[in-house]
């Protein structure tokens, strides 16, 4: 994750016009925005803040995770799951229709020193998951194969993204509570084999690494496995736990109802531990924090 | 008409306005956050968030919850108190030509009247705002309903300071005229209000409140209709200016709020939806004021035709 205001690209707010609406899976949408100002520099984990319609009823902007940008095409895909009012009202959009979007907000996921890449997802929290695969391969140079997405669903016609996983050369796999594709159960269960697989894999040199891009920094400070982790509350808790247990390098992306979305409400916070502030904000701290930062025993299971 | 374009200029006392749009506190952080979506110069105030004497850490999530044209918050005033808001976050707003008021919270008349005597002695402060209305801390409350609680402290605020110090009232009380009387009579420069409306809002699916406080203030549109009465209400009572707050999402809004009796408003939850709202509705009033040929903002406080 990062925290460097500095780093951060400056927010725009601009009204985006709606290039395309294609349904992905049940319940999820991607709606592709013109966007030009935002779309460039925009990092893996970062997301907009939408109007859902000029009204205010519903009231509130929407936090969104961004999928695609396209800084050529000035393009953003926003891949959005039918939950409530709001995005039901998304989910209606129009090629042509206008909406109101500041972006980008929020800092990002920051690829771990490990030669291991294990991206942990559940439901829509697949979205900031497809450009973090593509920015380990296409910028950080990691390995496609070592690059594992675990993706849990529902069942199986909820998946999203599968054949852009794909051609990103990533192994996938894939979970659903009632068994309908892949491993029948939860995501942290495939979570869990692979952290205990990783740990039993010889470990490889320097020479034989891939990440050539870091090459400066020292063996002894590489890590075998980092976890990324977006999803329900009850799953994140699980993998930060297990990642944890195995002394691996998390990060999670948070998310909650947000106010402003500028860091002035202080609506969208959660609990952290140390002894500095009691809580931080999910829109400005976060949305990706270490998960051994989050004080998960008071975190809303919401 | 008059000649040119019409006058927006409104007086709070000694305080002069080049208009009547300020933000709400706690809705515009500390001014500096939105510098680069609106133009702080172009504003007839900023609130700032409240301010205690010492940090407060706030309430447990979740904090906030959406309702109909409405937004449910119980923040619980986190803010890392007087001094470090006078030291890290008031020299910013120096940079821009735009009065700051300075909303203070305190669990008893002395701790408010340390806080005003702090904020008299910086720099760039211009007015107080004084919360004695916050519905979602431990005594927040205290005040704001009780009339000779309210004029103590109002009292003891204007004790330590010469600033221009205006009272934000609770609408949850009986009648909201005999404590903005009391903050008269106890020497307050102006009222604003309403502060937010206490409400409960409960997930039916899991039977839980929406906010872990359980109850929160409601702001936005929703509110706006009772806020509008009880302005009115008020400004029948008092001879200070009242600044009218609640769900003032446009122009048209502000401009009722107006002829109630209102002499500025406040532009709060509208803000974190539509980032311009204030501008908007300055820009707004101006062409109300063309439009209906009247020369001087100040000829529609109290307007409203019976």
């Amino acid at each position: 994750m990062c925290d460097f205001d500095k780093d951060r690209a400056q927010h725009q707010l601009i009204d985006a016009a709606i290039v395309a609406n294609l349904p992905t899976a049940r319940g999820y949408f991607e709606l592709v925005l013109e966007a030009p100002g935002i779309a460039q520099g925009l990092r893996p984990g970062q997301f907009v803040h939408v109007r859902c319609r000029d009204s205010w009823v519903p009231m509130l902007r929407r936090p969104l995770s961004v999928l695609r940008a396209d800084p050529v095409a000035g393009t953003l895909s926003l891949l959005i799951q039918v939950a409530g009012v709001g995005t039901e009202l998304l989910s209606h959009a129009k090629p042509g229709d206008v909406l109101s979007v500041l972006g980008p907000l929020g800092n990002w996921f920051v690829p771990g020193h490990c030669r291991q890449h294990l991206l942990v997802c559940g439901g829509v929290g697949v979205v900031p998951m497809l450009p973090l695969a593509r920015e380990l391969v296409e910028t950080f140079g990691a390995s496609p194969q070592d690059v594992t997405v675990l993706y849990g669903a529902a069942s199986a016609e909820l998946f999203s993204c599968l054949p852009d996983f794909e051609a990103a050369g990533c192994t996938l796999e894939l979970s659903t509570d009632d068994g309908s594709r892949g491993h029948h159960g939860f995501v942290t269960e495939l979570l869990e084999q692979a952290l205990s697989a990783s740990q039993s894999e010889p470990r490889t040199s320097e020479s034989g690494g891939t990440l050539s891009r870091v090459r400066s920094v020292t063996v002894a400070a590489w890590k075998e496995v980092a976890v990324y982790v977006c999803g329900p509350t009850p799953m994140m808790k699980r993998a930060a736990a297990l990642a944890a247990a195995h002394n691996a390098p998390c990060q999670v992306s948070l998310e909650n109802r947000m106010g402003c979305g500028m860091g002035v409400c202080l609506g969208c916070v959660v609990p952290v531990r140390g002894g500095g502030p009691k809580y931080l904000r999910v829109c400005r701290e976060g949305p990706v924090f270490d998960a051994g930062q989050i004080a998960w025993e008071e975190y809303p299971d919401g | 008409m008059a000649e040119g374009a019409p006058s927006l200029q409104v007086r709070v006392g000694d305080l002069v306005l080049r208009n009547p749009v300020m933000s709400a506190s706690g809705c515009f952080g500390y001014g500096t956050e939105y510098a680069d979506l609106v133009d702080l110069n172009e504003l007839g105030a900023v609130v700032v968030k409240a301010t205690t004497l010492h940090p407060r850490e706030g309430n447990r999530p979740p904090r906030i919850a959406e309702t109909t044209a409405g937004m449910l918050n119980a923040i619980g005033l986190q803010n890392e108190g007087v001094h470090h808001f006078i030291e890290k976050k008031l020299p910013a707003l120096g940079e821009f030509d735009c009065p700051v008021i300075v909303n203070i919270a305190a669990k008893d008349p002395n701790e408010y009247q340390e806080i005003a005597r702090i904020l008299d002695d910086a720099e760039g402060v211009s007015a107080i705002e004084i919360n004695v209305s916050c519905p979602n801390v431990s005594g927040g409350l205290d005040c704001g309903v009780d009339p000779k609680l309210t004029a103590h402290v109002v009292e003891s605020v204007c004790k330590a300071t010469r600033l221009p110090a205006i009272c934000k009232l609770t609408p949850n009380v009986t009648d909201v005229r005999v404590i903005a009387r009391a903050a008269e009579e106890a020497g307050a420069t102006a009222v604003s209000l309403i502060n937010t409306v206490l409400a409960l809002a409960i997930d039916v699916e899991t039977r839980r409140p929406k906010i872990s406080n359980v109850m929160g203030g409601l702001s936005g549109p929703a509110i706006k209709p009772i806020a509008v009465r009880m302005v009115y209400q008020v400004a029948q009572t008092v001879k200070i200016p009242v600044l009218g707050i609640g769900g003032i999402c446009t122009a048209e809004d502000a401009v009722e709020f107006l002829l109630a009796g209102a002499t500025a408003v406040q532009v709060g939850t509208a803000g974190f939806v539509q980032h311009t709202a204030m501008l908007d509705i300055i820009d707004g009033i101006r062409e109300y004021l063309v439009r209906h040929e009247v020369a001087d903002v100040n000829e529609l406080i109290g307007g409203m035709i019976q």
